[in-house]
């Protein structure tokens, strides 16, 4: 009983026909895998299928289905398959290309050759099966024996084997991989403590096409390290920066929420209701003359927005919406010494200083971020690698293929008797064997 | 951009003629119109390559970076490949279902927007020599399981329906069934240097090589389908028309990896439509 069930399992394990079965489980995941958005937060799906099934779709873990039992299940089932359907035929597949004792008579593909002598005939045919490249035996029974594409046979070990290879590499991805992602104002520093060291963005920019669409990314990075310098490179979308085993990719960018670069001002009178003098251009936290004030750029909001309850300002979004300053003003009367400025309103709240003056911004140049993703794959390589084993699996198997081929003299030692085998590729050997026959019997001929 | 236009509406214009032709002469069997046949589907096959050679010289890059450009270089390799399989069996019975699927393929091209037809700039992801390895590989294996599926469809209508309708012209079953494996053969490995460069691509742009994006997802399902099929192929009862099912939905599932994860389903590639 016992015996039974431990035989049943072995055959069911290396049969192919559980390969093909788990092969096409997981195609049936993978497809209900696209169908299903992945990895949206629970209330995409409410919305998108309704309570009763979003509820499954949570339960069953469908919305998560790659890293799920769905997928983790069959692939593991397939992979004892496959290592033990592998080992389970490879001595077969090694005895099918050991040395036969004596010559084959029941092969499907035979010729006969007529002869003069016997000796010389042999050795002719082991010359024209040289110069078809086959690999050449004498047999016990004194007959010849040749075969070819040996290797060709183990082209499926090899594939089998590299898909562990690869296999092999995305777990350790998915075990030892990082991952992680940082957006650094153009001009700041930021510390990274994955690599030990800090990385500033010394410019970020934007290459365009003639038509005005962006070509390319770019930001130049510098790697600061006990404040020195170590490491300067400029990466763009197609050119990544390695360092310290980690690998920075331009995945991002953005204006700056929280900064801007500079900001072009004009002084205003009210009462004439004319500007006054030139507009000037003011840095970042930079004291700038205008007129008879000093101002400096002190805060920015993208999206202003006052909290009357909490009495503070901040912003409502990252986007652009109402972007607005904050000034520190210094000068003769200036009352307020902090005001904030909007982009899109300059007539709102136009404060005045001594009474009659006012300010107005009438544009910023904003600082972009850059959005870096940083990681490492210490499988990749391995996948890599196993991906060109499974390339030189499949040119093995599918484009070489084994032959063998017997010759003997018959017993009244008049003709040569020529038989084949090949197991694969049939219409290719039967063109190749009658070729070969051909030529020995021009060479018997002379 | 106008003479990319004019040759692809040339080459349309031949693949169309040949199908006719080659129409005629399966029902004929006339010698000189098997003669007109081929030479109409090689002129088909020359405009076919002077579109893309024009497309790439009017837009300075590999032309297969949008849907219409990779549609033309797909029919261009499945032409190709059509001629070379004409020559080498000696058969013209392909040669209506090569030129009415090319017709159909021209057809659906001529459907795309506008848009693609024209000038299109690489954004910054496209713009690395891995976009022609690794879509020109993907290309190749696509071409082949086109061919494999047109064999496994007339293979299954054949150990059908035998010799009804006119099938009896056609090659025998067992020659249709090595047509179809040798074309899986061919497309596999091509599929997997696709996939794998793929992954290295995105490896180097993303900083991933495998995201689970429904272009990828699909390319596996793909994958997954032909190595059933391979593993069907040496399995007793399912060595005939099992195998040839799955040569079918390997080609289904490998269309909808083309066509339909870039109009239907969100994700990494939608930009690319290639």
């Amino acid at each position: 009983m016992l015996l039974n069930i431990v035989k049943f399992i072995k055959n069911l394990f290396s049969s192919t026909k559980l390969g093909i079965f788990l092969l096409l489980v997981i195609v049936l995941v993978a497809i209900a895998g696209t169908l299903v958005e992945q990895g949206k937060p629970v209330q995409y799906y409410y919305d998108l299928y309704g309570s009763a099934t979003a509820g499954w779709i949570v339960k069953l873990s469908i919305d998560k289905i790659f890293g799920s039992l769905w997928m983790i299940i069959p692939t593991s089932l397939l992979i004892v398959n496959l290592i033990y359907a592998t080992l389970s035929k490879l001595p077969v597949m090694i005895k099918s290309v050991a040395l036969p004792k004596k010559f084959h008579h029941n092969s499907k593909i035979n010729d006969n050759v007529l002869i003069k002598d016997k000796d010389i005939a042999i050795e002719k045919s082991s010359t024209v099966l040289k110069s078809y490249h086959y690999k050449i035996y004498t047999l016990e029974d004194g007959s010849l024996f040749a075969h070819k594409g040996v290797i060709s046979r183990f082209g499926a070990v090899v594939v089998h084997l590299s898909i562990l290879i690869v296999l092999l590499g995305a777990l350790l991805g998915a075990i030892y991989g990082y991952k992680n992602y940082i957006a650094i104002d153009s001009g700041d520093t930021e510390p990274v403590p994955e690599i030990n060291a800090s990385i500033k963005v010394d410019r970020f920019w934007m290459n365009y096409w003639p038509d005005g669409s962006i070509k390319q990314y770019n930001s130049k990075l510098s790697i600061i390290k006990n404040n020195k310098v170590v490491h300067t490179q400029t990466i763009d979308v197609n050119h990544p920066m390695d360092y310290a085993g980690m690998r920075f990719f331009q995945a991002g960018y953005g204006k700056s929420y929280d900064k801007i670069k500079e900001a072009v001002m004009v002084l205003y009178d009210r009462q004439k209701k004319n500007v006054v003098g030139e507009p000037v251009v003011a840095q970042w936290n930079k004291w700038r003359t205008i007129g008879p004030y000093d101002i400096k750029i002190v805060d920015f909001v993208p999206d202003f927005y006052f909290d009357a309850k909490k009495g503070y300002v901040t912003s409502k979004s990252l986007e652009y919406n109402n972007p607005a300053v904050r000034l520190q003003v210094k000068g003769p009367k200036a009352t307020p010494p902090f005001i904030w400025e909007f982009l899109k309103y300059p007539g709102f709240t136009l404060k005045s200083f001594g009474g009659k003056d006012a300010v107005i911004v009438s544009s910023i140049t904003p600082i972009y971020y850059t959005g870096l993703q940083y990681a490492k794959n210490p499988g990749a390589n391995w996948i890599w690698f196993g991906s060109v084993i499974m390339v030189i699996g499949f040119i093995m198997s599918f484009f070489m293929y084994y032959r063998r081929i017997y010759i003997t003299v018959d017993d009244e030692e008049k003709s040569l008797l020529i038989a084949g085998v090949s197991y694969k590729q049939k219409d290719l050997f039967a063109k190749e064997f009658k070729k070969i026959c051909n030529t020995l019997k021009k060479v018997e001929e002379k | 951009m106008i003479f990319s236009l004019m040759f692809f509406d040339v080459a349309f214009g031949f693949y169309v003629a040949a199908a006719i032709s080659y129409a005629a002469y399966s029902l004929f069997r006339k010698e000189w119109i098997g003669y007109n046949s081929t030479l109409l589907f090689f002129l088909g096959f020359l405009s076919n390559i002077a579109t893309l050679t024009a497309r790439t010289v009017e837009v300075h890059h590999a032309p297969f970076s949008n849907l219409y450009e990779s549609m033309i270089f797909f029919s261009a390799i499945v032409a190709l490949i059509y001629l070379i399989l004409e020559f080498r069996y000696k058969t013209k019975m392909f040669g209506v279902f090569l030129s009415v699927f090319l017709s159909l393929s021209f057809f659906v091209t001529n459907l795309l927007p506008f848009r693609m037809k024209v000038y299109e700039n690489l954004n910054p992801a496209l713009q690395s020599y891995w976009l022609e390895i690794h879509v020109a590989t993907m290309f190749v294996g696509y071409s082949a399981f086109a061919i494999s599926f047109i064999a496994a469809v007339l293979y299954l209508a054949k150990s059908e329906w035998h010799n009804g309708l006119m099938l009896k012209y056609l090659p025998n079953a067992s020659v249709l069934d090595n047509l179809s494996y040798k074309s899986i053969a061919w497309g596999m490995p091509f599929l997997t240097v696709g996939i794998a460069t793929g992954a290295v691509w995105a490896n180097y742009t993303w900083g991933s090589y495998w995201s689970w994006d429904p272009k990828e997802t699909w390319s596996l399902i793909t994958w997954l389908i032909y190595a059933a099929y391979l593993h069907a192929r040496i399995t007793r009862g399912w060595k005939d028309k099992k195998a040839a099912i799955l040569a079918i939905a390997g080609f289904l599932s490998m269309a909808f990896l083309y066509w339909g994860v870039s109009f239907v389903l969100p994700g990494l590639h939608s930009y690319g439509r290639a």
